[in-house]
């Protein structure tokens, strides 16, 4: 099973500055929000979409097509139940009403996050550890942070390996965990999370050791072992970014 | 609050923070399906681990809660604005119970005093929930990605659910044998420095701030904006102003109540 999303750093996403890529993801969120009109999000989705078939993302949007199914099929009736609109209701079920007005802002609400996930990906896809920690670390984010996250990401797939296989292990020796009322079954977990707390502890204290040991903080300035450099792309995605925003500043105001 | 910035001078205090946030990780990922909101939340058995890892590690179970949510959120595809509340939010969850019990009991270990002690974490566990709810149902809204009385509600049954059922028994489990290996946050950090001088003051400043919030944030979304029971909180941006602005001042006291501790 593999945990990233990262594809290639050699996409039009991927050449341009760790700063760059943050920035256009910043930018990305803002059209968005801005709107709560479905036609116009449906246009920034297309965007956001041709943006990650560029960015060689498209496989990435494929194993979350479950979240992009959900997005939809849950915001649209929730939002079209409990969102006042203004307009005449077409449904009623108890308290609540349901019009034409409130299904459009609850689609509308679904593929905003849809936009979200998809210039998330996008941003995954060309973007390793080391380039987002390098990007945090030009805005500001102390190298000693930095690290800290960078290493939570490197850690992860091996704390689920390893409570893979210690969930295994207890099966093997009788826990049952399908059975039972819900707190109960929640309360056995206590036999897999223990011992995979005690392993990764161990863990936690002989990388202290090896970090200092290699001298880990010694200097205040870091050096890397990928220089990235500032291009004209680093202009041009971020001024296309801003054009879109404007676009549908635009689009807001005149729909 | 100086720990905050003091602990990243420890080496081992930064593996631990990335520990924290892995293990926050490893336990929300499986889960990422079970969505409850989309794009915003899901079934958390996981919860329970920031609000364990606080008693253990202190500040670095603050950023790794903070961070764990963020990379679950970039891993299990929900990234976006929304997980800067879920930063601030988680952050908070994994910080109030270690602030907390620090003003009230200092450097002791949970569970020395009897039964009193573990009633003393399951209260400090209910009030880092309601204060993730507040902060995240705040935030959520402000941003216009989901209403204060969804959202907020969600979370804090969620969460007391996770903490109460698994971080207390495995706090009472795990605390003795991790102190004896000598990497609990009292002991990597020599004790943690002198108790807060206004401990008392930042105690109830956070808590009445996180309960105030709730109960502020559930009068507004359920009643003051006049629209049906069922409907609370879903006011539009009637309903977001009056959450952003209402709440404010409970986020403002919260964050100086931890300040004080």
């Amino acid at each position: 099973m593999t945990f990233s999303f990262f594809v290639t750093d050699e996409s039009f996403y991927g050449r341009c500055h760790p700063v760059t890529r943050l920035l256009l993801l910043l930018l990305a969120c803002v059209p968005p929000l801005l709107l709560t009109n479905p036609v116009p999000m449906l246009a920034v989705l297309a965007v956001y979409f041709t943006a990650a078939v560029a960015a060689g993302a498209w496989r990435g949007v494929w194993r979350v097509k479950f979240f992009i199914v959900v997005f939809l099929a849950v915001a649209i009736p929730l939002w079209a139940f409990v969102h006042n609109a203004g307009d005449t209701p077409i449904l009623r079920a108890g308290p609540f009403r349901a019009s034409a007005g409130s299904f459009l802002f609850g689609a509308a609400m679904g593929l905003r996050l849809i936009c979200f996930l998809v210039a998330a990906l996008v941003f995954l896809a060309a973007t390793r550890v080391e380039d987002l920690a390098y990007g945090l670390r030009r805005l500001g984010l102390p190298y000693r942070v930095s690290f800290a996250l960078s290493l939570a990401f490197r850690l992860t797939p091996l704390f689920l390996e390893s409570a893979s296989h210690i969930a295994t292990a207890q099966r093997l020796r009788g826990l049952d965990l399908d059975t039972g009322s819900l707190p109960a079954r929640v309360r056995r977990y206590v036999a897999i999370l223990v011992p995979v707390l005690f392993a990764a502890l161990r863990r936690a204290d002989q990388m202290a050791l090896a970090l200092e040991s290699r001298g880990f903080g010694a200097q205040a300035k870091r050096t890397t072992m990928k220089e990235y450099r500032v291009s004209w792309r680093d202009a041009l995605w971020p001024a296309t970014m801003t054009a879109v925003v404007a676009a549908t500043i635009y689009l807001r105001n005149t729909l | 609050m100086k720990e905050l910035a003091t602990m990243w001078r420890s080496t081992r205090m930064i593996v631990l923070t990335a520990l924290a946030a892995a293990c926050y990780v490893a336990a929300l990922l499986p889960f990422k399906v079970a969505v409850l909101l989309p794009g915003l939340t899901e079934i958390r058995p996981g919860a329970a681990i920031p609000v364990l890892l606080s008693f253990l590690f202190g500040p670095a179970a603050a950023f790794g809660a903070g961070f764990g949510n963020v990379i679950a959120d970039m891993l299990g595809g929900m990234f976006g604005p929304g997980s800067l509340a879920g930063f601030a939010g988680n952050f908070l969850y994994g910080y109030v119970p270690y602030v907390l019990w620090r003003a009230v009991r200092g450097d002791a270990a949970p569970g020395e005093r009897g039964r009193s002690d573990w009633i003393l974490v399951a209260l400090i566990a209910v009030v880092s929930c309601v204060t993730i709810a507040v902060v995240i149902g705040w935030g959520a809204d402000l941003l216009g990605l989901a209403p204060f009385a969804a959202l907020g509600n969600i979370i804090l049954l969620n969460n007391l659910a996770a903490t109460l059922l698994l971080s207390v028994p495995l706090l009472a489990l795990t605390y003795k044998r991790l102190d004896n290996a000598g990497l609990t946050w009292n002991r990597v950090m020599d004790g943690g420095g002198t108790a807060p001088r206004f401990a008392r003051a930042g105690v109830v400043i956070v808590v009445a701030a996180a309960v105030g919030g709730l109960v502020a944030g559930e009068i507004i979304s359920l009643s003051m904006l006049g629209v049906d029971f069922g409907a609370a909180g879903f006011a539009g941006e009637r309903g977001t102003v009056a959450i952003g602005a209402g709440l404010s001042p409970f986020i403002a006291a919260l964050l100086f109540g931890c300040a004080l501790l």
